[in-house]
């Protein structure tokens, strides 16, 4: 039997496929443009992380060393979306039927759990500095906390427009998400510093997680989710910025008022900002990730049911499941009860009409018929 | 479920006429319930899941508890003899501890959600709770690795700590052997034995395996109480409650059931526990004997620490695999799609999707396309029959369609390349 095709993926030396991988994945990466930009900010904060450890390590300075940890931190959050956006591209397999595109909901949840605990930890040591003023050194405070502004607002302006250069037609999960930025925060990168008796914060946590990944133009079956995550970067560097912010007002009253109780309350009130804002973000990943049935056709659906109801022949509509893939791509499956006389084909088909208008692409219906 | 009921039929009528309203009423069910059974095989029939799910979740439910009583007697121990002592590594165990206890919090609550009912918006209930409680441990225990190993690495750069051989030496002992107790626990429930009524086989290397650190050859606990089960007496079993399992027949090459989730997770916390206190031991030991090599503290802190997030890979991978809707680590997608097309009528399959909603409890969902000649109703019920004799599913779906319906070029057909 003459082979039919010749796979010498096996021949090749590992070396070689593992350079292969990594270029295909910077491709993806910079074939998409909200994830050629979290790529680029990624690199630039990354860099701002290493010069802030080697300056930190050099002068012995352990808040600045201590900063650099937490710009690195938040570099693992911008890691983790890129990831989320490459992974999201990968065809669907036997392991992954529906494909990996649930990987940014993943990463936008894991990047919301690490921003909650980011801001206990800024509140937790707001706190503490309010109980026990430590003497903060201004020197390097002022600099590298403009510094931060700087890459932050870089960041703003290059996520801008919500980066959802294709993501038009989900208007509603941006806007909610959009909308809740305004009162953005940041974890003040006051976080820690001070604590070790050297001022120096503001640095930008430039993060995101996820970001709205290629989509369309794929020939294969695999759903296509359209940016379910820039939002979480865009609500991240928001808050980066106005953390740096605080930060610099901070400094400055400190340095002009000598009023050392500005600092506590700063990390304090942005660390209770942060955690406000996260919470939309969370309550949608979660949300998706316990298979509820999608908010957007919480009115739909039972219209829907009554619909079907009332084609002729259906007795009974069972076990309604609908659940989120990812945004905007939603699975249902349920079970009709229909008369032994009905036409089961075409209840079948009117039914995926029905939930075809309601949005749900993916519906699997088991026809039972009642026996007499 | 329905054998009880004939069970009780039989004794209701062996009492005579006493209970005749009773007994008629009783029979007549029975008579009802007969005709049922044989006119629309409830789809539901089959499915043990719900019960094994139950059995499993009060399992774990048990051992938490048990295991959070230990933690806090423990930490307050360690907390009192810190304050006393005045010893700052005391202090610090005790807020691992700390951490631990509030990982078994986590996961008992988590289990306590995912028995809450199904509601409208979430239709199949909350299992998934159990999943994001679990990743929710695993990230804690991240975390606090990380600032074990920030700290450690502040104090190799400052290189101005003091370090009291005695007392450490005593609380990581204490620790250790807290958390020895905690991971038996959780591990291991008691006895190990192969089931009446299943060929021995035994010792497979459990899908989610953890071989190394802890040389058990499975890692965490499992609670199988199900049914699917095909060879197991597992050398640590923690096989409790078989009762369920001595009618069923052997499903053959089917899923292994996995370990509860929110156990496991509390298992890692403890094992990572474990292996810092290890660590803390092993730094002690050598600063007792050599106090100058005070440095070999925060290294000790280093590879330990290494070895703990090492331990959280298995479970990582469980958790994301269920959370990114992947096929569950025992079925097979090609076995199913094979039985399925096996049925006598069935012409193709496509759009199988297997996902899991927490450990053992998959759903699968298909489009069948069956001959136009033959009648879909028994092809669906066999089908079914097909799938929950050999898997232990939550629930199935299939839509049946004709295979004159079918289109050849359709890409959203096409099977999920390899």
């Amino acid at each position: 039997m003459l082979p039919l095709s010749i796979k010498d993926d096996e021949y090749k030396p590992a070396k070689f496929n593992l350079l292969a991988k990594i270029s295909g994945w910077f491709k993806s990466i910079l074939s998409d443009t909200t994830s050629r930009n979290l790529f680029f900010f990624l690199c630039l904060n990354l860099s701002f992380a290493f010069v802030e450890l080697s300056y930190g390590i050099w002068s012995n300075s352990l808040g600045l060393i201590s900063d650099s940890f937490h710009m690195f931190f938040d570099c693992t959050a911008l890691l983790a979306g890129l990831a989320a956006s490459v992974i999201s591209r990968w065809r669907s397999n036997d392991s992954f039927s529906y494909g990996y595109v649930r990987a940014e909901v993943l990463a936008g949840f894991v990047n919301g759990l690490f921003l909650i605990f980011t801001a206990f930890f800024i509140f937790s040591e707001g706190v503490e500095r309010a109980l026990e003023p430590p003497h903060v050194n201004h020197d390097r405070l002022l600099p590298v906390s403009v510094a931060g502004l700087l890459v932050n607002l870089v960041g703003i302006f290059v996520f801008q427009h919500g980066g959802h250069g294709h993501s038009h037609g989900h208007g509603h999960s941006h806007s909610l998400f959009n909308g809740s930025t305004g009162h953005g925060h940041s974890h003040g990168g006051h976080g820690h510093e001070s604590k070790h008796g050297d001022g120096h914060n503001g640095h930008s946590h430039g993060d995101g997680h996820g970001h709205s990944h290629g989509g369309h133009g794929h020939s294969h079956d695999d759903p296509h989710c359209h940016g379910e995550t820039t939002p979480g970067v865009f609500l991240h560097i928001v808050a980066d910025t106005l953390g740096s912010v605080g930060v610099i007002i901070s400094a400055i009253l400190m340095q002009k008022y000598d009023l050392m109780i500005a600092d506590p309350i700063c990390s304090m009130c942005i660390s209770i900002l942060i955690g406000v804002s996260v919470v939309p973000l969370l309550r949608e990943s979660i949300g998706i990730l316990m298979q509820r049935t999608p908010p957007s056709l919480d009115n739909a659906l039972p219209e829907c049911y009554q619909r079907v109801q009332q084609l002729q022949g259906v007795y009974n509509l069972q076990e309604p499941h609908f659940w989120t893939l990812c945004t905007d791509v939603y699975i249902g499956t349920l079970k009709l009860l229909i008369a032994p006389d009905a036409d089961g084909k075409w209840i079948l088909s009117q039914t995926h009409n029905i939930f075809t208008q309601a949005g749900i692409r993916q519906l699997y219906v088991q026809i039972e018929v009642a026996a007499m | 479920m329905f054998r009880n009921d004939s069970e009780k039929t039989q004794l209701v009528t062996e009492k005579g006429t006493m209970y005749s309203i009773t007994m008629e009423s009783v029979s007549t069910d029975g008579i009802m319930q007969k005709e049922k059974d044989s006119n629309i095989k409830h789809c539901h029939d089959n499915s043990q899941a719900t019960e094994d799910r139950e059995r499993e979740k009060q399992l774990a439910r048990k051992r938490l508890y048990v295991v959070s009583a230990v933690c806090l007697v423990f930490m307050i121990g360690e907390i009192l003899g810190g304050y006393f002592a005045g010893s700052l590594a005391v202090m610090t165990d005790a807020a691992h501890l700390l951490v631990d206890f509030a990982s078994f919090i986590i996961s008992l609550v988590s289990l306590w959600l995912s028995s809450r009912p199904a509601t409208r918006t979430l239709s199949y209930g909350w299992h998934r709770a159990e999943i994001l409680g679990a990743l929710l441990s695993v990230v804690t225990i991240w975390l606090v690795t990380g600032v074990l190993v920030y700290l450690a690495v502040q104090r190799l750069i400052s290189d101005n700590y003091e370090i009291e051989g005695t007392i450490m030496l005593i609380t990581s002992g204490c620790a250790v052997l807290a958390n020895i107790i905690m991971a038996f626990t959780l591990h291991q429930s008691g006895h190990g034995h192969s089931h009446g009524g299943l060929s021995s086989g035994h010792g497979h290397s459990h899908s989610t395996n953890d071989k190394s650190k802890h040389g058990h050859s499975h890692k965490s606990s499992h609670s199988h109480s199900n049914g699917n089960q095909e060879n197991h007496s597992h050398g640590n079993g923690d096989v409790e409650q078989h009762n369920g399992v001595d009618g069923q027949q052997q499903k053959s090459a089917g899923s292994r059931p996995q370990a509860n989730a929110s156990v496991r997770a509390a298992f890692v916390h403890v094992v990572g526990d474990l292996l810092q206190s290890i660590s803390v031991l092993v730094s002690a030991i050598i600063i007792f004997f050599k106090p100058e090599y005070k440095i070999a503290d925060p290294i000790c802190t280093f590879l330990f620490s290494m070895f703990v997030l090492g331990t959280t890979i298995t479970i990582m991978r469980d958790i994301l695999l269920v959370l990114m809707e992947g096929t569950p680590a025992g079925v097979k997608h090609g076995e199913v799609r094979d039985r399925l097309l096996a049925v006598k009528g069935v012409k193709s399959v496509h759009s199988l999707h297997i996902w899991a909603l927490t450990m053992n409890q998959t759903v699968l969902s298909a489009h069948v396309a069956i001959d136009d000649i033959v009648d879909a109703q028994p092809v669906l019920r066999e089908m079914t029959q097909t799938c929950f004799s050999n898997y232990n599913f939550h629930s199935v779906t299939l839509q049946l369609e004709q295979q004159a319906d079918q289109k050849p070029g359709c890409s959203l057909c096409e099977d999920p390349k390899m």
